[in-house]
């Protein structure tokens, strides 16, 4: 084994556990704020895919215009999808049921409008490998990668720093406590949710570029997202991305001394090591 | 009674099926410490969320400055100039002793800026100071207790509502937050406490309801409290 | 008595030669996925099949054939009660199709109960001609991939050959890599990295870190458009030198051109039929396939439509030759299907004791640009390969 496979490799992983974060953080910021599993997540997360894949491939829009226009369509759609999670919001079974339909509604319209062609994102520039000192990076990974850390940066500042921020925390702490200072807890909740969905339909054309776009695909992306939301302790957005970097590591890593089949196996040990050991999650706090 | 600023009359609440307030009636006079006294489970918590709206009425009628409160939101009675310090205190942990006071001031409606509510309520509370940057659940509890009535008094409300305050705290504590409650009616506001430590409470009061299983037993000012035997048996230990 | 015996054996006469004289008619069952996960494939493959059923009803012979349809929804238990209803309540003789080895194992099975032949086209894996059934055959198998993939390795490039194989860790994929790598290897081409991955792996850099320290300069995916689509990207990101990149099914289809675009350009990937591709023995079958298949259906058949054409009629040939035996029942025709050994469009079929095509090799084609040629075998080439080339360098 040589310097540059494992120079090379720990930072590609590092790259994708970055990634990972990106299309976690919708799913975390609601399960957050609202504790509830969106089971659409990941279905909503395609959809900014397909958005984007029309908008660049179709109409040549530039990536950055792309992604605004992706998070701003499936905002909306979780705008509308909202009216209908907050009747049930309070039951946990009604809520995983009631998410877990609009994902497989949102599916069968993957497959209805655009059929079970497989696609990608595919941008040229994006394509080509980039020399960071010693190792070489996918182009578009990286990108990808500084996008996430923009988004999980400028999140966290949000949350920690500004009024409604705090009213987030706050109402995701305590929500009768928030409310007797005169927080609309509704209304923040609303914001949350559809925060949350908007952000995974920003992801959703770097998912197609990093990866690829199958109308099935969002729930692999859902539990992908679970899993770091759970690793990195509930509603943590800093977590995110270190439990996003520990699993990318980790999986890279892997690689390197055995194989990608023992992939699963790390992941599934992480989450159970980390259910035992440290149930509020890595960053999560004891209560 | 006159100039009752809050009443509440033949109000039924309760947690779904089980209901725990009977028909309540009662009222806190403007500018006064109004005393609710109750044992353990008498309903005492449900009422003041209630009032809060937390808990919506199944009937009966809530009253704020003579406007009804009945079927609003927590957040719209919290804005009307309602602050509640809630049994057990619900700070939030994880934020700092600073943040936690910075959430109160949302209910400011008008007046004074930020930094001059923060000072007024240092200055009420002197020990919070050093406080002000480590998170809230490092605190010891009447440190907690502080700072939650002094999240409360941030937005400057007309009205506060204690849950029992003393619940759990050293007496050195205890005397600081009822020589704080004093200072709150000599600023002019409506107080209502709800205590098991019936002697203090009453001592400070303007008036005394007594509340048991959901129903009130007894209303007077606190001489008349003081001889009545029930209470006397029940909360004073005499 | 006499009377009445020679009056019961005329009648029994004259019941049977008018029958035997002015035609019979054979049912044979066809049973694909017309609904569910693998409608797409069950549909084009049954197309093809009434292809061959309709140019054998109109080819004036004295046999007739009756195509008994059924879907099995593309779930395994479907499937076996399909093939229940077939030869139980319809009384077919011979069933033909099925796609996707998981249907066809339990349907074949529970035809082989009846002794019923049963004829597939969709059905690769090497378990289902592992169980030693009388009854089942097919004109494609997995070794038929590996094969041309050797070939061109072997007959087509020339130079220093060595070979890392990289395989989905799927049954169908991984079987088709340890056949490659067995027949490399028996030929003396060294295969210098061997790795299989799982399906769900996200991020191969490392995967193919590994294989440029390996020093090959021949790659074998055998994958799927996920596998390829994150191979190539990483292979260019990583800068991996090759000659060669070999893919496996999935490879020429129109979405995979289309949405890799010029990273597509020189992959090389397997195919069991396009059109012009026939030997020259069977190219005139090939030509009056197409033709009708146009005319009936307004589109170019697809490599599906032929191999459900030529699994429907070597099933019907088979009937033709049993019935002019006289023997048109189950065993003849099971005995007949046996025999069968002709050059179709696909190649020469013929079946070995196992039920396994004998001769068949896939095609292996190139992309150039937004097209592919075929490159492989020689006999059945539309054009010469590039080599060495590949998308990134
Ligand atoms: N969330 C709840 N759900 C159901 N019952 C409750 C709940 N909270 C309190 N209760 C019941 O309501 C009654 C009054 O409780 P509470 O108002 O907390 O009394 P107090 O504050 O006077 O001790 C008790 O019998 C208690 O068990
Ligand atoms: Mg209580």
């Amino acid at each position: 084994m040589s310097f540059s496979l494992l120079a090379n490799s720990i930072a590609s992983g590092l790259l994708m556990g970055a990634n990972y974060a990106l299309f976690a953080v919708g799913l975390s910021l609601v399960f957050g704020v609202l504790k509830i599993i969106n089971l659409a997540h990941g279905e909503l997360l395609l959809a900014g895919a397909y958005v984007g894949y029309f908008a660049i491939r179709g109409m040549g829009v530039p990536l950055p215009l792309a992604l605004l226009f992706s998070g701003l369509s499936v905002g909306i759609v979780g705008y509308l999808y909202y009216f209908v999670v907050r009747r049930i919001r309070d039951d946990e079974l009604n809520t995983l049921i009631l998410t877990y339909g609009v994902g497989v509604i949102l599916t069968n319209l993957f497959l209805l409008l655009f059929t079970a062609d497989e696609r990608i994102i595919n941008i040229p520039w994006l394509t080509e490998g980039v020399w960071l000192g010693p190792v070489q990076v996918n182009r578009g990974n990286l990108v990808s990668g500084l996008v996430s850390l923009l988004i999980i940066g400028g999140l966290t500042f949000f949350l920690a720093r500004t009024e409604t921020g705090k009213m987030i925390r706050a109402s995701s702490m305590d929500r009768e406590a928030a409310a007797l200072v005169g927080v609309d807890v509704e209304r923040i909740d609303r914001f949350a949710f559809v925060l949350g969905c908007a952000l995974a339909g920003f992801a959703g054309p770097l998912f197609g570029i990093v990866s690829h776009i199958n109308p099935v695909g969002g729930e692999a992306v859902t539990i992908n997202a679970f899993i770091l939301t759970v690793l990195a302790g509930l509603g943590s957005i800093p977590g995110l991305l270190l439990a996003g970097i520990i699993l990318g590591l980790g999986e890279a890593i892997i690689v390197v001394f055995a194989s990608t089949m023992f992939q699963g196996i790390f992941a599934l040990a992480l989450f159970v090591a980390v259910l035992f050991l440290r149930p509020e999650g890595i960053f999560g706090r004891r209560e | 009674m006159p100039e009752a600023i809050l009443s509440l009359s033949g109000v039924v609440a309760g947690y779904g099926e089980v209901v725990v307030l009977r028909g309540v009636s009662l009222s806190a006079e403007e500018g006064k410490i109004t005393v609710v006294l109750g044992s353990n489970g008498s309903g005492k918590t449900t009422l003041m969320r209630t009032v809060m709206g937390v808990l919506p009425p199944i009937e009966g009628e809530i009253t704020f400055r003579g406007e009804s409160v009945r079927g609003l939101k927590t957040h719209q009675i919290a804005r009307k100039g309602i602050a509640l310090v809630p049994e057990g205190r619900r700070l939030w942990g994880d934020m700092t002793v600073r943040e936690n006071l910075e959430m109160g001031y949302l209910l400011r409606r008008e007046g004074d800026s930020l930094e001059e509510r923060l000072e007024e309520v240092l200055e009420i509370f002197p020990h919070l100071r050093r406080l002000l940057r480590k998170t809230a659940r490092t605190l010891s509890g009447g440190e907690q207790q502080m700072v939650a009535i002094g999240r409360a008094l941030m937005g400057d409300p007309d009205m506060v509502l204690l849950d029992e305050p003393s619940l759990g705290l050293a007496p050195m504590v205890v005397a600081e937050v009822f020589r704080v409650i004093e200072r709150m009616r000599e600023a002019g506001k409506t107080v209502l406490l709800v205590e098991q430590n019936a002697k203090k409470a009453i001592e400070i009061s303007d008036y005394v309801w007594v509340l048991e299983n959901g129903e009130i037993r007894f209303s007077g000012p606190p001489e008349e409290a003081e001889e009545n035997e029930k209470v006397r048996r029940a909360y004073l230990g005499l | 008595m006499k009377k009445f015996t020679l009056f019961f054996v005329s009648f029994v006469f004259l019941l049977v030669l008018p029958h035997k004289g002015f035609g019979e008619t054979v049912k044979i069952g066809v049973q694909y996925p017309l609904t569910g996960k693998l409608a797409k494939h069950g549909q084009g493959c049954l197309e093809g099949a009434q292809i061959a059923f309709d140019e054998f009803n109109s080819r004036g012979g004295k046999l007739k054939a009756k195509m008994i349809v059924v879907d099995d929804e593309s779930s395994p238990q479907k499937g076996v009660a399909a093939v229940e209803k077939l030869i139980a309540r319809e009384g077919v003789i011979g069933i033909n199709g099925g796609y996707g080895s998981h249907i066809i194992g339990p349907s074949s099975e529970t035809a082989a109960q009846y002794g019923v032949a049963y004829l597939s086209v969709g059905g690769v894996s090497s378990k289902l001609t592992a169980r030693g059934l009388k009854n089942y055959y097919r004109v494609n198998n997995i070794p038929g991939y590996a094969k041309a993939q050797l070939g061109l390795i072997r007959d087509v490039f020339s130079g220093e050959k060595k070979v890392a194989i990289i395989s989905n860790s799927k049954v169908a994929t991984l079987d088709i890599a340890n056949n490659i790598k067995k027949m490399l290897e028996s030929e003396k081409i060294p295969v210098v990295f061997f790795e299989k991955f799982a399906a769900k792996t996200t991020n191969f850099d490392p995967l193919l870190l590994k294989v440029k320290e390996s020093g090959a300069n021949i790659l074998i995916v055998e994958g799927y458009f996920p596998d390829y689509v994150a191979t190539i990207r990483s292979a260019k990101t990583l800068g991996v030198k090759l000659d060669a990149y070999i893919g496996a099914w999935g490879v020429g289809s129109p979405e995979f051109i289309k949405e890799l675009g010029p990273l597509s350009n020189y992959i090389y990937g397997t195919s069991l039929w396009e059109k012009g591709t026939a030997p020259k023995e069977a190219r005139d079958e090939e030509k009056t396939f197409v033709d009708l298949f146009v005319k009936k259906f307004g589109k170019d058949p697809s490599y599906l439509s032929m191999l459900g054409y030529i699994g429907a009629k070597l099933m019907l040939e088979a009937a033709e030759r049993a019935f002019e035996r006289g023997k048109l029942n189950r065993e003849g025709l099971l005995e007949e299907l046996r025999k069968t050994d002709r050059v179709t469009p696909i190649g020469r079929v013929a079946f070995d004791e196992k039920g396994d095509p004998k001769y068949f090799t896939c095609l292996i084609i190139q992309i150039r640009g937004n097209d592919f040629t075929v490159v492989y075998p020689e006999d059945r080439k539309n054009a010469d390969a590039v080599y060495p080339a590949v998308p990134w360098m």
